[in-house]
């Protein structure tokens, strides 16, 4: 087997937890935000020499994360189990803070999933509507209205206005 | 707002610790999917070559007899049978795919697919009038979230008078691009906020009925928009489709 270069695993030390981060807000889950990274990152190696020579490394695996993700729907993942993901250690979550958490994430599932891909891409990512509209393959006039769709909903989402903490200001 | 969006998604998420491998996991996903390929290709070569070797006697054996305009009865032996998807409801519509189209509406579909009609109706330009063509179809999705899964037909192909829809399909194009006050007609302020309120409590939150308005516009562009069928607790959720859900009704019926 090929070794991967240097430059990729570079990247990958740098970069992963970004990338992991946007990965669990859009599935919602550790274990599938880690395999959807690692097929992500699995489908850009072979051409990454290209990819760097080309330039914006992080923008091409970006959009391969989300072009993974916004796939997922049309298959069922049958072949990769990733590793078990150990518990961080000494972690101790406040139950607010769990609250919090978990109203978060729900109010995220009940987006449409190319809703939850714009919110991430475009308040977390700090992307702009003309960049989000090219990692998304879709038209600017797309983008804002997902974004106005989907922040309608996270403020009229009723776990999030539960929680004066979490709840979504306008 | 935004800033408080931002703040809560990223308290959101979990702290999260790569696995001590990564690497040497990403390394085998990759070599195992370069292995599926190359599987796969292997297999459709061969698929390619058998029937390459078996169709001429199939073509003969379909000659001698059956009367079937689907088979090659009148086709030259060196020819394979046509290859691609089963016949949809109606003629392929002039964006040549699969989807929904003029004439046509498949009994399954998945809403979120992004044919070329889909993605030339989400954007902000209007369509030339008069219209040439208008198709409607009417479909069922299990639930709110129409990314899970796919939708069933309920109802179509109808071929609507173009007359009756260019006023609607206009106003709906024109009207569902938020301008804040101050900006001119037809020049959306990029970054701009879009209306308080939203849609509160939309109904239903399953089996929801979804139209699909398929046109094709006086420069034979064909844009198609969907429309879902449900309603708002607050009445003053914006409702830029209203007219275009009535001309819908009109034919189709209630939803």
């Amino acid at each position: 087997m090929a070794p991967l270069p240097e430059d990729f695993a570079e990247f990958v030390a740098a970069r992963s937890a970004a990338l992991l981060r946007a990965a669990w807000l859009l599935t919602g889950d550790a274990g599938r935000a880690e395999d959807l990274l690692q097929t992500a990152l699995a489908g850009v190696w072979p051409r990454w020499g290209r990819i760097v020579a080309g330039g914006s490394p992080e923008a091409y695996v970006r959009k391969a994360l989300f072009s993974t993700y916004l796939s997922w729907r049309r298959r069922r993942w049958r072949f990769e189990v990733p590793a078990p993901v150990p518990e961080p250690a000494g972690a101790q979550d406040v139950g607010a803070e769990l609250a919090e958490r978990d109203a978060v994430r729900r109010a995220l599932a009940r987006l449409s999933r190319q809703q939850r891909a714009v919110v991430v891409l475009r308040y977390v990512e700090d992307l702009s509507v003309a960049e989000t509209a090219q990692v998304l393959r879709c038209s600017e006039g797309t983008v804002k209205v997902q974004a106005g769709r989907a922040l309608a909903a996270l403020r009229m989402d009723p776990h999030l206005r539960a929680d004066g903490d979490a709840e979504v200001h306008r | 707002m935004t800033d408080d969006i931002r703040g809560a998604l990223i308290r959101a998420v979990p702290p999260l610790t790569a696995p001590p491998d990564r690497i040497a996991q990403v390394r085998r996903r990759a070599a195992r999917t370069r292995g599926r390929r190359t599987a796969l290709s292997l297999i459709a070569a061969a698929a390619a070559t058998g029937l390459a070797i078996a169709t001429p006697a199939l073509l003969s054996a379909a000659g001698s007899g059956r009367a079937d305009s689907r088979t090659a009865g009148d086709r030259p032996a060196n020819q394979p049978f046509p290859t691609g998807a089963a016949p949809t409801s109606g003629p392929a519509g002039p964006d040549g795919t699969d989807g929904v189209g003029t004439g046509r509406c498949p009994a399954e579909l998945d809403l979120m697919s992004q044919t070329p009609a889909v993605v030339a109706g989400q954007d902000q330009r209007l369509p030339a009038l008069p219209l040439r063509a208008v198709t409607l179809c009417r479909y069922r999705h299990v639930a709110f979230d129409l990314s899970a899964g796919t939708a069933r037909r309920r109802a179509g192909p109808v071929q609507a008078p173009p007359g009756e829809f260019g006023a609607p399909v206009d106003t709906y194009v024109d009207q569902r691009i938020w301008r804040p006050p101050s900006t001119a007609p037809g020049t959306p302020s990029p970054g701009a906020s879009p209306p308080s309120g939203g849609c509160l409590m939309p109904s239903p939150w399953k089996d929801v009925s979804v139209d699909i308005v398929h046109t094709v516009d006086a420069r034979g562009i064909a844009r198609q928009y969907l429309l879902m069928r449900i309603t708002c607790a607050n009445p003053d959720a914006p409702q830029p489709a209203r007219q275009l859900e009535a001309a819908v009704d009109r034919l189709l019926g209630p939803p």
